[in-house]
C-alpha cells in the first residue's frame, strides 16, 4: 500500500493524530523558492568520461596516457601482490573477536522473556531462511539464554551479534561467563578460513584480555561464540 | 557553466520532486525534531538526490538522457513515479541523517548525542520500564494490531506530542511512516532494517506512549 491510497475510515486514531500533527509542518513558500533556485543552479557532477576529441586535441596526450597506463599497471600489480598477501594472512576469526557486539552499542532487538524468538528475528536477516531453521545451534541455546542482539554488516555480508547469558537453570550447575554469539554469512574469502567442525581457539583482545572462541561453519554461515577467559583459566 | 543537458536534469528533478517536498520535510522533522535542522537535512538530501537523479532514472527506468526520463515518466504514470522518487529520497534522507550523526559524534570526540535507535530513557526502559509490555521480539502482527487497538481506545491525551519528542529518531520516524500508512514491509525497505525490527520498534514506541498516557 502506498501513502496515497490509504483508507482513512479504518485508520486507528493515533495514526490520524500523528499524521495531522505532521501535516501542520510545511515548508514555507520562501524556503521552497530557495530550494528551487538552489537546485536549478546546482551543477550535476557528470561522470568522468573521455571523448575521442579530447584525445586528438591534446598534443601531450600520448605521453600522458602512456604514463597513466604504466602507473596504473604498476599500481595494479602492487595491489595484487599486497592484497593477495594480506588475504592469505587475514584472520577473520580473530577479527570477529574484536567486534564490539551488542554489549557496547544499543541493541536492535531484545529477547527478554522469549529467547525462542531469536529464530524469528534472525530469519529477517538471511535470505535462505529454510536452511537457517535447521541449523540454529540448539546446543548453544541449551546452555545459554540469548538476551539481545544487533544487526551489522561484516565483510560485506549481513551478520548478527547476540548477547548470550549463561542459563540460570543449567542442570549441571557449571557457572559460565556471558558470551557473544556472532552469526555471519561468509563471503567467498572468509569461507576458506572457517573450520567446518567446531574448534576452540584463544585470541587476544584489544585490552590484552584473552578470549575463548568456539568457531564452526554450517554451509555458508559462520558461527563464533566469543567468551572472555577468566584469569585463572588464561594462565594455563 | 551549465550545459543544456545539466539544466534539463535539474528541471526534471525539481518538477518531479517538488510535489513531495512537504512529505520529505515532515520525515526530516521526524528525525530531527528541530525545524532549522530539518531544513538543513532536507537541503543536503535534495542536493544528494539531484546528483544521483541520472542514476535513479538509468537504474530504474533505463533512461540515460533527460528526454528518455520524461518519456519514462509518462509511461510509468506521474503519480507512481513521484511515490517512487519520494521513497528514494526518504532513504537518502535517513542515510544523510545517520552520516551527519556519525560525523558529529566523531567531531565531538564521542560526546553523547542523540542516537538513531536510543531514546533518552532507554536505560530506564531496560531496568524495568518494559515490565508491563510484552518483549518486542515476541510481537507479531496480530499482537501489534491488538496493541494499536488498545492505543486507539485509550486515545491520546494533550501531552502526547511531548512524549513523542522523547522517542528516539528511529522510533519517531517509524511512527511517522506508519501513521502515513506505509506498511511494515515498506518501512523496513525504506529504513533498511529487518521487518521484525520495525514491528518491535513500533510496538515499543506505542507502548511508551500508552504507558505514559496511563500514568
Amino acid at each position: 500500500m502506498t501513502p496515497e491510497n490509504s483508507n482513512n475510515r479504518t485508520r486507528p486514531a493515533w495514526k490520524a493524530q500523528v499524521s495531522d500533527h505532521f501535516g501542520e509542518k510545511n515548508l514555507s513558500n520562501a524556503k521552497k523558492e530557495e530550494f528551487r533556485n538552489f537546485l536549478l543552479n546546482s551543477e550535476i557532477q557528470a561522470p568522468i568520461s573521455v571523448t575521442s576529441s579530447w584525445f586528438t586535441s591534446q598534443k601531450w596526450s600520448k605521453s600522458l596516457i602512456s604514463s597513466v597506463i604504466s602507473a596504473a599497471l604498476a599500481a595494479s600489480l602492487t595491489f595484487f601482490f599486497v592484497n593477495s598477501d594480506s588475504e592469505d594472512s587475514r584472520d577473520p576469526i580473530a577479527e570477529l573477536t574484536q567486534l564490539p557486539g551488542p554489549r557496547i552499542y544499543p541493541p536492535d532487538f531484545d529477547l527478554e522473556g522469549d529467547s525462542k524468538a531469536l529464530q524469528d528475528i534472525v530469519f529477517d536477516l538471511f535470505a535462505d531462511k529454510e536452511y537457517f531453521v535447521s541449523k540454529l545451534p540448539a546446543q548453544v541455546l541449551a546452555d545459554y539464554k540469548p538476551t539481545e542482539g544487533r544487526f551489522f554488516s561484516w565483510d560485506g555480508e549481513p551478520a548478527v551479534s547476540i548477547k548470550m547469558d549463561a542459563n540460570a537453570q543449567e542442570k549441571l550447575q557449571i557457572k559460565s561467563d556471558p558470551a557473544t554469539l556472532f552469526i555471519v554469512k561468509l563471503s567467498e574469502k572468509s569461507l576458506r578460513k572457517f573450520p567446518k567442525e567446531k574448534v576452540t581457539r584463544k585470541v587476544a583482545g584489544h585490552s590484552g584480555k584473552m578470549n575463548k572462541v568456539k568457531v564452526w561453519r554450517e554451509g555458508k554461515y559462520g558461527y563464533a561464540m566469543v567468551q572472555s577467559i577468566a584469569a585463572t583459566e588464561s594462565t594455563h | 557553466m551549465k550545459t543544456d543537458k545539466q539544466a534539463n536534469w535539474n528541471e526534471i528533478f525539481v518538477a518531479y520532486s517538488e510535489p513531495s517536498w512537504n512529505s520529505l520535510f515532515r520525515f526530516s522533522m521526524s528525525l530531527c525534531r528541530n525545524h532549522s535542522e530539518a531544513e538543513d537535512l532536507m537541503q543536503q538530501t535534495l542536493l544528494k538526490a539531484l546528483q544521483a537523479v541520472p542514476n535513479f532514472f538509468s537504474h530504474n527506468y533505463s533512461a540515460s538522457t533527460p528526454d528518455e526520463a520524461v518519456l519514462a515518466a509518462e509511461r510509468q504514470g506521474l503519480s507512481e513515479l513521484r511515490v517512487h522518487l519520494l521513497n528514494w529520497m526518504l532513504k537518502i534522507c535517513k542515510n544523510t541523517f545517520l552520516d551527519s550523526r556519525s560525523a558529529a559524534r566523531h567531531k565531538l570526540n564521542h560526546l553523547p548525542i542523540e542516537d538513531w535507535d536510543e531514546s533518552p530513557d532507554a536505560t530506564s526502559d531496560k531496568t524495568g520500564g518494559q515490565s508491563q509490555q510484552p518483549p518486542p521480539s515476541t510481537v507479531g502482527p496480530e499482537t501489534l494490531k491488538s496493541q494499536e487497538d488498545a492505543f486507539f481506545e485509550q486515545a491520546l491525551d494533550d501531552d502526547w506530542k511531548e512524549r513523542f519528542e522523547d522517542l528516539s529518531p528511529r522510533q519517531r520516524s517509524i511512527v511517522y511512516l506508519a501513521a502515513e500508512d506505509y506498511s511494515y514491509k515498506e518501512i523496513a525497505q525504506l529504513l533498511e532494517i529487518p521487518i521484525g525490527t520495525v514491528m518491535s520498534t513500533l510496538s515499543r514506541a506505542l507502548g511508551k506512549l500508552k504507558k505514559k498516557a496511563s500514568t
